[in-house]
């Protein structure tokens, strides 16, 4: 009851924010697009193995052996989100240590990039460890 | 005297350091334990195959007992319900047995990769497993020169299965369920003393024994001992491994790390700071 009442309170001390991000999730524009048609399908997937993942353990989902118990989920975590993230260093290092001011416009949009690259990366890396919630 | 903030955060910066120093200088002088590392010997020659070992073991961890048929020249391998096995090979003098679980190394390689500290070398020799720090990262296996941690891969809450040498029996004073189980080819004591009964049993047996014992030093030197009557390569056992431990491959590098914290900042900001304020770069002023 103390946590309903609370959550009230906080829904009527910040609706703006709730309408800001409605209205951010509200599609604009066309929402058949080739990008779409192609992630949702991913994502539904990805969902369900994470379902069969963490109901059955990680074998259920993966081909990995006693012999080779590092495979696919972290070589393709590694790989992809450390270059994506390194983007992010190497541009602030031009622009704020290098002081190559031309590229500052780009700083905010690699720094976003980088840091979802490192979310995604730790998020993935969760979920090849056997038990996440230790 | 007045003081400013920046004197003051020299003082508090330099008052911590001095304390810590003092304590990672001084403070070791903790009352000194003298439990030796202790192991197990395992004589292959003495070995007739019976796997009452095996079953000791799977019976005092509650594993179900392996069905499958000891066959010379099929490997068998410890999985995550048997954490010891028993093969058989064909070899010049006939058949032989060799052992192979936890080697439970004086400085063990698992140990040093575990991120949480869940593998453990306890004082009295045996690697453990503590699962409540684990979080399932199996960098132990991917460390292991023997290939020793398994891992439930069709558990939801998977656990790593390996040979503790029987640690909670060890703690209430009883010797490990294999040992206790066989009586010809199993012997538990300090690795002091294993060591010394295994090069008593190659002196007064000549031309039995290979006179060489498997653990001593591979590995940096492990607490499961072999004895056996041909070369342990012929039995399945790693040869190719170094004889230091694999932990000091890595500790000079990592001791050096700290150093980066220091250094790095240093030198980018000397980079930033002779980068600035050239006349050619400074139109897109901020």
């Amino acid at each position: 009851m103390n946590s309903q009442a609370a959550t009230a309170v906080a829904n009527s001390k910040t609706p703006t924010m709730w309408r800001f991000f409605l209205s951010e999730l509200k599609p604009r524009g066309k929402w058949f697009t080739w990008f779409n048609v192609i992630s949702i399908p991913v994502i539904i997937t990805g969902l369900i193995l994470i379902v069969i993942r963490f109901a059955n353990g990680i074998g259920a989902v993966t081909n990995l052996t006693q012999e080779v118990p590092w495979g696919l989920w972290i070589g393709f975590d590694v790989v992809t989100g450390v270059a994506f993230a390194g983007g992010a260093y190497i541009l602030t290092f031009l622009v704020y240590i290098l002081n190559q001011k031309k590229f500052h416009s780009i700083v905010r949009v690699t720094v976003l990039n980088g840091f979802l690259a490192y979310l995604f990366y730790a998020g993935a890396l969760l979920l090849d460890l056997g038990n996440p919630g230790m | 005297m007045s003081i400013n903030r920046r004197n003051f955060f020299k003082v508090v910066g330099v008052t911590g350091l001095t304390v810590i120093g003092l304590k990672a200088a001084g403070n070791d002088s903790k009352a000194a334990d003298d439990t030796e590392f202790h192991g197990v010997l395992y004589d292959s020659f003495a070995c007739v195959g019976c796997r009452n070992c095996e079953n000791a073991c799977a019976e005092a961890h509650g594993f179900p007992l392996a069905q499958d048929e000891l066959v010379a020249g099929i490997t068998r391998k410890t999985s995550e319900t048997q954490r010891c096995v028993i093969n058989a090979y064909s070899t010049p003098n006939g058949e032989a047995y060799m052992r192979t679980q936890c080697m439970h190394c004086n400085e063990p390689a698992c140990v040093a990769a575990c991120l949480t500290k869940a593998m453990y070398k306890t004082k009295e020799g045996p690697v453990i497993w503590r699962e409540n720090k684990c979080m399932g990262c199996r960098y132990c296996m991917v460390s292991c020169p023997f290939d020793v941690p398994k891992f439930e891969y069709h558990s939801a809450n998977p656990k790593i299965q390996k040979c503790d040498m029987c640690y909670d029996r060890i703690i209430e004073g009883k010797i490990p369920a294999c040992v206790e189980n066989c009586g010809v080819a199993l012997f538990y004591g300090t690795r002091r003393e294993l060591i010394a009964e295994a090069r008593k049993r190659i002196v007064e047996n000549p031309g039995v024994y290979v006179d060489k014992i498997y653990g001593e030093t591979v590995a940096g030197g492990t607490g499961c001992l072999y004895l056996s009557s041909v070369p342990v390569n012929e039995l399945g056992m790693k040869t190719d491994l170094q004889n230091s431990s694999y932990p000091a491959l890595t500790k000079g590098f990592l001791y050096s790390v700290p150093s980066v914290f220091v250094l790095v900042p240093t030198l980018l900001l000397g980079i930033s700071k002779a980068t600035k304020n050239k006349p050619e770069k400074n139109e897109e002023d901020e």
